[in-house]
């Protein structure tokens, strides 16, 4: 069985995101929860890239489980913007799979929505000359955190063959926070707010073999996402303060002292973001277990935006994304246990009031399958470079490698009492 | 395996530290960083009771244009042992007293020929002064002058404590002839309630402090006296008396018409000031906007002091202010007003330069806030002043710097 202390590790962490410079439009980036098989390929949402005919991404081929799954993935970043380096750690979704019959199967999964994490500093100092001696050296700082995750409950069925069907809720739920500081002669100044988010996304999944009407062995997936109820965000915003004890935190120590500030204000937005996502694939394999991949999704917002809580002023409107994949999937309990994996990818982030950012990205990957119950550990490298960002006004490249582990079981099998 | 992939994960997850992205353009706009200056509306200089029943100091001497007229101290009814002994206790028939002790004790070094004298206040009222008690308002109260009775005293020549924090020790002693009319005049508290005695100068030409009863040092009596329980049991003992309250009672500088128009303090006349800032650009101010500095300048006028410390201290009022020409508790006029300060905003400085920089932008900030109203605020001299030092100063417009993170 699995180990509950487990379950808790691996949900205690995936509840940590890592940053980029994505991460400081709108409410964070949306990238980050595509676990370590996937990302493989170049982060596909709907094709094999778990296992043969399987994406932990879609219900839809989760009946072809033999056992069922718990999975969480793990990266090692680094981004190089300009001539800085930055090395992060980021926690993709937890999944736990449990296929029924190998006809139905449903599945929960914890996974970040957005990531805000992300720290912009200037460290070149601007002065302010106050009276004849008092001359003020300021810079500025600005720190995001946190960021809405999403709870979902995943639902597979197969319908016969050639034809199976998911259904997917999610809860959004979750917080972020953001810090402007304002940093004279040392003192940090500092203006926080949170935002707290709600809300709701059904998603519907439809995968079908193609083989018998086209005559080809191409398994075609669709999928589409839509805020069923719009993701709404509660804003409070705190008074600004001194931090004099520089513990980042407004207490009796500071001024103006905690007592005497100004109490928060909160209001809140219900139509903040309103999120649809699409994707479809063709999934094209040979006879030598080799799978040929093509696939596009189109996520876009069309959200009403009004706080102005991004610490660039701007938003992604729209994302597109051509994924082409490769992967050659192993045999179970045989010396060809191992799957190997390859893809590239192009993106585009259509952004509000700012040019788009191109994005170019390549993954490899290994998957190691052991145990009794399909155990597998993916490791995965990712590189991925973004033009044109002219907010930051320069390019951003990052690398990563993640490793993601699955745990299986068997469920709803009787066992013989001894 | 699972241990090995867990302590990986861990491994992973303590290597890595977020760092900032370096960012050389983050917008700062003009207006980060602001000044403004605020206008004084209106200031006045007042006379409000002098509080010296509350220093920690009893003070002598004659200077600065003030005079030390006298100290007055009460001691407590009964002595600091168990059994309680009263003064009336010790002229019972079965006590004979041997001697006695009056002795204070000062930080201040002096060495002069002027002389401190010690009288007794043989009246027959219980309670003979308080903090009302004063120069201005002794028709009011009995005269101490004629009603004292000589006891003793002592010249102040090498008094010098060992180091700044030890004290030296002033003693007048009672023995024979002196101690019965101490006994008749202070203890005998039948026919004169009072228990207190008159303390005042003679020749002095400087400033000298005893510590009061504020201090932790304050006046006590020591008196020796053998009890005889029985024919056969006699107790040799001492006992203690403490100061109860006590008074400096002076003549303070006069206070001049510039005085009145400037921002003026003086402890021993009670004189005090208020100002008033025109607040109400403040009052727009933006809701996340901080006060980051605002200093109350005060220059210093004229001063009848040289080189001694002089604490300023500032803090808000409780009610408004509707008359901001010059009042006296002296002279109480038909719009006489009585100002109680709050210690909803504090602070104090030192004369620095002639100047004295108070800052004053908690004040503002709680303004801003809404906190507090803008009734003003009230400007005295710290209670370590000496109450013969008067000053006056004329204040400037504020600048006030705040800033928008």
């Amino acid at each position: 069985m699995l180990n509950p202390r487990i379950v808790l590790i691996y949900i205690f962490i995936s509840l940590i995101h890592g940053q980029s410079s994505m991460n400081a439009l709108g409410y964070g980036n949306f990238s980050n929860k595509f676990q370590a098989s996937s990302i493989s390929i170049g982060s596909s949402v709907l094709s094999s890239t778990f296992k043969e005919n399987i994406s932990l991404h879609n219900p839809a081929s989760w009946h072809n489980l033999p056992f069922a799954v718990l999975n969480t993935s793990v990266s090692f970043s680094e981004g190089l913007f300009e001539d800085n380096k930055n090395a992060f750690f980021n926690l993709s979704s937890t999944t736990l799979v449990v296929p029924w019959r190998q006809k139905l199967s449903f599945g929960l999964t914890f996974s970040p929505l957005f990531s805000r994490d992300i720290i912009l500093e200037d460290l070149t100092n601007d002065q302010f000359i106050f009276t004849e001696n008092d001359t003020l050296n300021y810079r500025r700082k600005i720190t995001s955190s946190g960021g809405a995750s999403l709870a979902k409950f995943s639902l597979g069925y197969k319908i016969n063959e050639i034809q199976s069907i998911g259904f997917e809720y999610g809860t959004v739920l979750g917080s972020s926070r953001k810090s402007n500081n304002l940093i004279i002669d040392n003192v940090n100044h500092l203006l926080q707010e949170r935002d707290y988010f709600s809300g709701g996304i059904v998603s519907l999944f439809y995968t079908q073999l193609l083989e018998n009407s086209i005559g080809i062995p191409i398994t075609f997936n669709t999928f589409f996402s839509k805020s069923l109820k719009n993701i709404g965000v509660e804003n409070e915003a705190y008074q600004s303060f001194i931090d004099l004890n520089g513990n980042s935190y407004h207490d009796s120590s500071d001024f103006p002292d905690l007592g005497q500030a100004l109490l928060p204000i909160k209001t809140f937005s219900a139509n903040e973001m309103s999120i649809k996502e699409f994707a479809m694939s063709f999934d094209y394999k040979d006879e030598n277990r080799n799978h040929y991949i093509i696939e596009l999704y189109n996520w876009n917002d069309t959200g009403d935006h009004i706080f102005s809580s991004s610490i660039i002023d701007s938003y992604v409107e729209s994302y597109s994304k051509l994924n082409l994949g490769f992967a050659r999937f192993g045999i179970p309990y045989t010396d060809e246990r191992y799957d190997y994996k390859a893809g590239i990818f192009f993106g585009d982030y259509d952004l509000k009031n700012i040019d788009n950012v191109k994005e170019f990205g390549i993954g490899l990957g290994i998957g190691i399958q052991f145990g009794l119950t399909n155990n597998q550990i993916d490791i995965s490298y990712n590189y991925l470079v973004r033009n044109n960002l002219e907010f930051i006004k320069g390019n951003e490249t990052i690398q990563s490698f993640s490793i993601g582990l699955s745990l299986g079981d068997l469920w709803f099998v009787k066992r013989r009492e001894m | 395996m699972k241990k090995f992939i867990l302590t990986s994960i861990f491994l992973i997850f303590i290597s890595c530290s977020k760092d900032s992205i370096i960012y050389s353009e983050i917008d700062n706009q003009n207006n980060t960083l602001k000044t403004i200056t605020l206008p004084i509306d209106n200031q006045k200089s007042f006379q409000s009771i002098p509080s010296l029943g509350q220093n920690s100091k009893l003070f002598f001497g004659n200077e600065s244009g003030s005079d030390n007229l006298f100290s007055l101290v009460q001691f407590t009814l009964f002595s600091g042992y168990i059994p309680p002994t009263s003064f009336l206790d010790l002229l019972a028939d079965s006590i004979q007293v041997d001697s006695a002790r009056i002795f204070f004790q000062t930080l201040d070094t002096i060495n002069s020929s002027a002389k401190l004298k010690l009288y007794a206040l043989p009246v027959e009222d219980e309670t003979i002064f308080s903090d009302s008690t004063n120069f201005y308002s002794l028709s009011e109260h009995i005269d101490f002058n004629n009603s004292s009775i000589f006891l003793n005293e002592t010249i102040l020549n090498e008094i010098a404590p060992l180091d700044s924090v030890s004290y030296d020790t002033i003693s007048f002693d009672f023995k024979g002839e002196n101690l019965e009319t101490l006994k008749t005049n202070l203890f005998n508290t039948a026919s004169y309630p009072s228990r207190t005695i008159m303390l005042t100068s003679e020749n002095l030409e400087q400033l000298f402090t005893l510590e009061s009863n504020e201090s932790s040092r304050e006046p006590k009596i020591r008196v020796w006296f053998k009890a005889f329980v029985n024919d056969t049991t006699t107790v040799d003992t001492s006992i203690l008396f403490f100061a109860d309250k006590d008074i400096s009672i002076i003549s303070p500088p006069e206070i001049t018409n510039e005085d009145k128009q400037l921002i003026s303090l003086n402890g021993a006349s009670g004189l005090k000031s208020l100002i008033h800032f025109n607040l109400d650009a403040v009052s727009n101010f933006n809701r996340n906007a901080l006060i980051k500095n605002a200093n109350l300048i005060l220059n210093v006028e004229n001063k009848n002091f040289d080189d001694s410390i002089f604490s300023v201290g500032i803090s808000t009022i409780q009610d408004s202010i509707s008359n901001w020409n010059y009042t006296s508790f002296y002279q109480p006029s038909s719009d006489y007003e009585d100002y109680q300060s709050t210690n909803v905003f504090l602070n104090s400085r030192n004369i620095v330069d002639n100047k004295v920089s108070i800052p004053i932008q908690s004040y503002i900030q709680l303004f801003k806030n809404g906190a507090i109203d803008n009734n003003g605020l009230m400007i005295f001299g710290g209670s370590s002043n000496s109450p013969y030092d008067k000053v006056s100063f004329s204040v400037e417009s504020l600048e006030v710097l705040y800033v928008e993170p």
